[in-house]
């Protein structure tokens, strides 16, 4: 697997979600997981850069939805292709 | 107990305490603060600390060491006598009024009705205020999304960290303070001038004595 990414972050704020967060260079990138939906946010120390969400409909292809956030992240253009995304594997990590 | 508003040019404290804003050996500065969701009134809540009521270092850091006290009491008391469950007190990061304010007019946090600081007494400690952000209603879609971005908010907009160890943690030899994170706003620096802070002190002393004397 292709991986331009390093090993994110893990966050969360309770019981009810965890958070994946990607640094690139001061840019960040958080994809907020839920029982029912992921929220991504692009930020920079002085804006938010963008915030997309999406239903559990729309993860029903994780790829389209996991290509479109990183094509916003790394502001290149969206290509999808089959069911293969470039996200790395996240560091599995327990949090009390 | 309200005893006025918080000026925007006045400096918030949040106090530090390991292990809650901590995982693992590293700071997790998405633990700077723990945000509770009311739904009812669809609001999120945390606590800080008013500058007015810690006009110095030595104050902020009381404040503190105390919290940190407390919650080790709080434990014992509880049967949790680990060294696991220990509550250490590592310092404190600093938030303008102004910065919290702002959130209701972020770019990218439209939900955001209103973001306000009151000053509301708690646990006796007078320099306690509430941090309250209220939600617009049927416009919110993921609760823990917004977490997510006004925390990410939060950490560009804080200074910090001053580091503190208490006495009563003199005797743990690799102290969590040390390992607390800068934030992207920088370092910490009291920009009040010599006699604003002396000011400030004399103002903390009678507001202290009146509350104390009075509060009934």
């Amino acid at each position: 697997m292709a991986n331009s990414f390093p090993a994110p972050r893990i966050f969360t704020h309770g019981p009810k979600s965890v958070v994946f967060n990607w640094s690139n260079e001061v840019d960040n990138l958080y994809l907020t997981i839920s029982a029912d939906k992921i929220s991504a946010l692009i930020s920079s120390p002085e804006r938010i850069k963008r915030r997309i969400d999406y239903s559990a409909n729309e993860l029903m292809n994780p790829s389209l939805a996991l290509s479109s956030i990183r094509a916003a992240y790394s502001e290149k253009p969206v290509e999808v292709t089959g069911a293969v995304f470039d996200l790395p594997e996240p560091e599995l990590v327990l949090v009390g | 107990m309200r005893c006025g508003d918080i000026p925007d040019g006045d400096s918030l404290f949040r106090q530090i305490i390991h292990p809650l804003s901590f995982r693992g050996a590293r700071f997790a500065h998405d633990r700077l603060l723990r945000l509770y969701y009311d739904q009812a009134d669809r609001s999120l809540l945390a606590s800080l600390t008013w500058e007015r009521y810690v006009p110095t270092t030595k104050l902020i850091h009381g404040y503190g060491c105390r919290l940190a006290l407390g919650m080790n009491e709080a434990e014992q008391a509880a049967g949790r006598t680990k060294q696991k469950n220990r509550r250490i007190y590592c310092g404190a990061y600093e938030l303008k009024g102004k910065a919290i304010r702002a959130l209701a007019a972020s770019e990218g946090l439209h939900e955001i009705l209103s973001a306000d600081i009151v000053h509301h007494v708690e646990t006796e400690e007078i320099a306690h205020a509430d941090l309250r952000i209220v939600l617009r209603p049927g416009v919110v879609s993921d609760i823990e999304g917004t977490k997510t971005a006004i925390l990410d908010r939060l950490w560009n907009a804080c200074s910090g960290p001053l580091r503190h160890i208490c006495d009563c943690d003199k005797d743990i030899p690799e102290h969590p303070s040390s390992i607390l994170s800068t934030p992207p706003g920088g370092e910490y620096s009291d920009t009040r001038s010599y006699f604003f802070r002396v000011w400030c002190i004399l103002r903390f002393q009678v507001c202290s004595w009146l509350w104390r004397n009075f509060r009934h």
